[in-house]
């Protein structure tokens, strides 16, 4: 059995009580492949069949604002409100490909990472048999990625990016981990680059978090769509679109109340999110040398009449000097009006505000700035910090990408962090 | 600012003299393809589509199996992309953690690049002028890409 030499472990060992981590997840992989052994025994030949890489990443994150919980993606029931939390971006993954012969082969990774019920669990992030009958077609079936926005189905991959997170306007809300399904990918060369596009559909599957107690499950959410991308030179670009048909099932102290509601059908379609959107995406990368700079814009088209429609979008520009990458980030996401707050049924034992508490959810009016600076320590680790200056206008103060608000918060946030990034 | 122009100028100069002296010991980088690969020349822009994963074709319709020389891989790479090997890592490790592509097969010395391209007719790899063999077809030296690349970032 062959390990793939992978072009990132080709240096000398690397040495230091930083790299632990590292060294620690090398020494789980002779026992990993051992376990494979069985399975490989056959598949030794000139050309490597199985390969184990992985990822992850160490971080701290601290909001100097102890009225909201700041958080990196809807998926997390917590994040730092006036603390300092590692939990936030810290995360680990483990990918296995294994060269199967006859254009197929198959790809497993798990991923552990700060999840819905507020622990660590590993979870199957794919999983997935890939048959490419030539060099212009792609064929996958299995459990896949999130690949709705551009970069999105590599989001947990710290190492991949220069931020210590993907812009949480962008990338934070409406964003499932994976679905069970399958997508084609067709290439051709055009001009002196390539033009390729990608079509998909499947089930969404696993939970999101409405708060420290409740957690939604989208089991059931149906999602079909495609982009067009053009690459040439330093060029990128793309133009997305998909079709999600969600289905949400909550569980926690909130489920009976949503029950009770289910029972006044005007209500509840009133304030239900579960209904037909629409996503449209465009996204634009430039990456020469030294200089790399990023352009993506959103808008997402929402059936449900209590979920208003809504853009996002963020610019972020960086440039390489040595190991140094500084950058700049401008992220946001407004709603495009305001989500009608539903007329509740009188006398239900219902908290007060909970019909503007279900509309404010859904509704974004908020800007961030992020200033940081990526440095490449190794060939396979870098270290990051940056600060993100967030400003939350009033009407977005209910956000689903916000926790445990105060209700006097003036919506202003500053977060510190700093991550270490590692791929092996 | 002009001290700075300056700087960079000395400093392009010393580099292209540089390259010239390693040209002349047999040190560049050659494309290295198979006798039978149907391609006389490549175009950066095609050998970038290759060795980045984009679209691994050679421009004569066979399927492509880029392989890097490791020993060379940085001075590869800051020539044909102008990066570090940690940003091209970075480039890889998007790829690779969302299936699209596993990055080219990785020859330990330039035996093992000649040994696979005289053997592969979709084979693309890089060895130094001194040490091309005959059972494969050299391409184009990188040198060229240098100097190109020279040519475009002098003021």
């Amino acid at each position: 059995m062959t390990r793939y030499r992978q072009g990132w472990t080709t240096s000398t060992t690397p040495k230091g009580a930083i790299l632990n981590a590292t060294t620690l997840i090398r020494h789980l992989l002779p026992i990993l492949l051992l376990a494979a052994g069985p399975v490989l025994g056959e598949a030794t030949g000139q050309w490597p069949a199985l390969s184990v890489r992985g990822f992850g990443t160490l971080g701290l994150a601290h909001n100097s604002n102890d009225q909201a919980g700041f958080i990196r993606d809807v998926t997390q029931p917590r994040g730092p409100k006036g603390d300092t939390r590692w939990d936030l971006d810290s995360r680990l993954g483990l990918q296995l490909d294994l060269d199967i012969g006859n254009n197929l082969s198959a790809t497993v990774q798990g991923i552990s990472r700060y999840n819905h019920a507020g622990n660590f669990d590993p979870e199957l992030a794919w999983g997935f048999v890939k048959f490419s009958p030539d060099d212009s077609l792609d064929l996958r079936a299995g459990r896949l990625g999130w690949d709705i926005y551009m970069l999105a189905d590599s989001r947990d991959v710290g190492y991949s990016y220069l931020w210590a997170r993907p812009p949480v306007e962008y990338y934070g809300p409406l964003q499932f981990s994976k679905i069970n399904g399958a997508d084609l990918v067709l290439r051709h060369s055009l001009g002196n680059g390539v033009l390729w596009g990608k079509l998909f559909a499947g089930q969404a599957t696993g939970k999101l978090s409405l708060d420290a107690r409740n957690s939604v499950d989208v089991a059931g959410t149906d999602l079909a769509g495609g982009h067009i991308n053009y690459e040439t030179g330093p060029w990128l670009a793309r133009l997305g679109y998909t079709r999600l048909d969600l289905a949400v099932d909550i569980n926690g102290p909130v489920a009976p109340l949503m029950d009770l509601l289910a029972q006044f059908p005007e209500v509840f379609e009133a304030i239900s999110p579960e209904d037909t959107y629409h996503l449209y995406s465009v996204g634009l990368m430039f990456d020469e040398g030294p200089l790399q700079a990023q352009l993506m814009l959103g808008y997402q088209k929402s059936e449900p009449p209590g979920v208003p429609d809504a853009n996002q979008g963020y610019v972020s520009v960086a440039y390489r000097m040595g190991q140094w990458t500084p950058f700049a980030t401008v992220s946001f996401a407004n709603a495009l009006s305001s989500a009608l707050t539903p007329e509740l049924p009188p006398g239900l034992p219902l908290p007060a505000g909970i019909g503007d508490s279900f509309s404010a959810n859904t509704t974004p009016d908020q800007t961030t700035l992020s200033l940081g600076a990526r440095y490449d320590l190794w060939e396979n680790i870098a270290l990051k910090v940056q600060y993100d200056h967030v400003n939350v206008r009033s009407d977005g103060r209910g956000y689903m990408l916000w926790r445990e608000q105060d209700s006097g918060w003036d919506g202003r946030a500053g977060v510190f962090t700093a991550t270490l990034d590692f791929v092996f | 600012m002009a001290a700075r122009t300056l700087r960079h100028l000395i400093l392009l100069a010393a580099l292209a003299w540089g390259c010239q002296a390693l040209a002349d010991d047999g040190a560049e980088l050659v494309l290295v393809v198979h006798p039978d690969s149907g391609i006389t020349t490549l175009s950066r822009d095609e050998a970038i589509n290759i060795f980045m994963g984009r679209h691994r074709q050679l421009p004569s319709g066979i399927t492509a199996l880029p392989v890097d020389l490791a020993p060379a891989r940085a001075e590869f790479y800051q020539l044909l992309t102008d990066k570090t090997l940690a940003q091209i890592n970075s480039y890889w490790a998007r790829l690779v953690f969302s299936g699209r592509a596993s990055p080219p097969r990785q020859a330990q010395d330039a035996a093992e690049v000649l040994d696979i391209v005289a053997n592969s007719r979709g084979a693309i790899g890089y060895v130094r002028r001194r040490d091309l063999s005959a059972g494969v077809r050299p391409l184009v030296g990188l040198a060229t890409w240098r100097n190109l690349q020279t040519a475009s970032t002098a003021p």
